[in-house]
């Protein structure tokens, strides 16, 4: 599913990621750790695109190395930032519709219900202007709508409700037994041992130690 | 001319100027919101969709062409403008001093191609309406007119729209919009065009009614940007408001007093409220242009 070799992150001339190799399968899970600063959130913004990379990033067989975040998007891999960034300025159902096919909106804001509930009656609000963890519920939706294969999800456990880290924990292996596969950042290292076949610690931009379940 | 025709007119030329502005703010503003910064050859933008209604009249014949031509050329003059812009865009400093170049660039063209003497395009409406004894243009009606409907389109596409909505998303937040798969950078071309179509459409309906110079845009690029800055950068909806005040404003001061009067004291009243309400010179969408 995923493949990257050689990969590096660079901000100018500091490397935050350097020579880093590993493979992902279709319905696996990976885990990334280490203390703040050490690259996860490099590493994942590097796949999607979004800083400077050298090396590949092969996914379903193509690489993706030159390829704009939107066309990287646009093949299947979805995104969930630290802080589980939404649109503040949009409504609810407007960040959803961002990810919604035409004339699905309806059907999508079933789906969303059925996952959080809590969100009824909230569609038509801004959404700068639900709690913290309404917010996460919206990012959350909004990074499953689309039915991505590859999922890269920086600190999702960050701020939840434990009810809402439950619930985000079945759907991902919901997801994953449909052999989508997720490549996991964060310090949650009991969320990230049970779903992930291997955890990677970074340590300075390197693999420091691979923890095998 | 008595005290209630003179509010009449004063009111009336207002409301026509100010639509006219709104629509050039407006412009303005969808090019700040992608940008971050300020597009300053917004204003010659409108030079140039004035000059190409002056060029459809007299060697088209047809001054009404040129609110089809204007807006298309003027549009395609926007996204050459974007895509000369790529490579600095993502620097605000050098983004104005780019435009600010362009600017010169238009500016000096146009003096080459059609020369420093103030070109008139007639009225194409000579019929006209009793106003409390004093007749009045209908032309200037039909601006107002023709301002309000595409003001009403561009509220439906900005508001109603997917790409509308792609659009105030990039505004907001233009890495969050790239990575959840919207393309931002040809988001950022067609609203340059879309910028450069309303300076366009601005220009061509206000040519009948002033003098064509090529330092017209930089004049009125200057009336614009105090507009947006009173509004509220990157406000659109609030500057169309300031617009239409700013306009009628001045349009009253004017016939009141007289037309140099009437803009010291429109200018001196948006100082006050600049000063009355600092905070609008910081204003700014949330988390834009991290891209």
């Amino acid at each position: 599913m995923l493949e990257l070799r050689d990969f590096e992150v660079r901000y100018g001339n500091f490397k935050a990621i350097k020579n880093l190799s590993f493979s992902l399968a279709r319905g696996e899970a990976l885990g990334l750790t280490g203390r703040n600063g050490v690259g996860k959130t490099s590493t994942l913004k590097g796949i999607i695109g979004l800083v400077e990379t050298r090396g590949k990033v092969i996914f379903r067989g193509d690489d993706l190395s030159s390829l704009e975040p939107h066309d990287r998007a646009a093949r299947g891999i979805g995104y969930l930032p630290q802080e589980k960034r939404i649109f503040n300025q949009l409504t609810v159902e407007e960040n959803l519709r961002l990810v919604t096919e035409r004339g699905g909106v309806a059907r999508v804001k079933d789906e969303v219900l059925d996952l959080f509930p809590v969100l009824k009656g909230r569609f038509n609000q801004k959404a700068g202007d639900l709690s913290g963890g309404e917010q996460a519920m919206v990012a959350i939706a909004r990074l499953l709508i689309p039915s991505p294969e590859l999922l890269l999800l920086d600190e999702p456990t960050e701020g939840l409700m434990p009810e809402v880290e439950k619930r985000l924990h079945r759907v991902l292996e919901d997801n994953l037994s449909r052999n989508r596969s997720a490549l996991i950042a964060g310090q949650n290292a009991n969320f990230l041992r049970v779903l992930s076949s291997k955890v990677y610690q970074l340590s300075e931009g390197r693999v420091d130690r691979v923890i095998e379940e | 001319m008595g005290q209630i025709s003179k509010l009449a007119f004063g009111l009336l030329n207002g409301a026509t100027w100010g639509t006219v502005l709104a629509l050039l703010s407006s412009g303005l503003n969808v090019v700040f919101g992608l940008m971050g910064t300020v597009n300053v050859a917004h204003g010659s933008l409108y030079m140039v969709g004035a000059y190409l209604a002056w060029i459809c009249f007299a060697s088209l014949g047809s001054f009404w062409l040129s609110l089809i031509v204007s807006p298309l050329a003027v549009g395609l003059l926007g996204v050459l403008i974007g895509l000369l812009l790529k490579p600095i865009r993502k620097n605000p400093i050098l983004s104005v001093l780019g435009t600010f170049g362009v600017t010169l660039v238009l500016q000096g063209s146009a003096l080459v191609l059609w020369g420093g003497t103030p070109r008139r395009v007639p009225l194409p409406l000579d019929s006209s309406f009793s106003l409390f004894g004093t007749g009045y243009s209908f032309y200037r009606i039909f601006v107002a007119i023709v301002s309000g409907l595409v003001l009403f389109c561009l509220w439906f596409l900005v508001e109603r729209t997917k790409f509308g909505l792609s659009l105030r998303a990039a505004r907001e937040d233009s890495e969050l919009s790239s990575a959840i798969g919207i393309p931002v950078f040809t988001l950022f071309l067609l609203g340059f065009g879309l910028g450069g179509a309303l300076a366009g459409v601005s220009g061509a309906l206000i040519a009948p009614l002033v003098s064509l110079t090529p330092g017209m845009g930089l004049r009125v690029f200057a009336i614009v940007f105090l507009i947006v800055i009173v509004g509220g950068l990157g406000k659109v909806w609030r500057s169309v408001i300031v617009a239409i005040s700013f306009a009628v404003f001045r349009g009253l001061a004017s016939v009141f007093l007289d037309s140099t009067k009437g803009l010291i004291l429109t200018f001196f009243f948006a100082l006050l409220v600049i000063l009355v309400n600092p905070n609008v010179l910081g204003r700014r969408p949330a988390n834009e242009n991290k891209n």
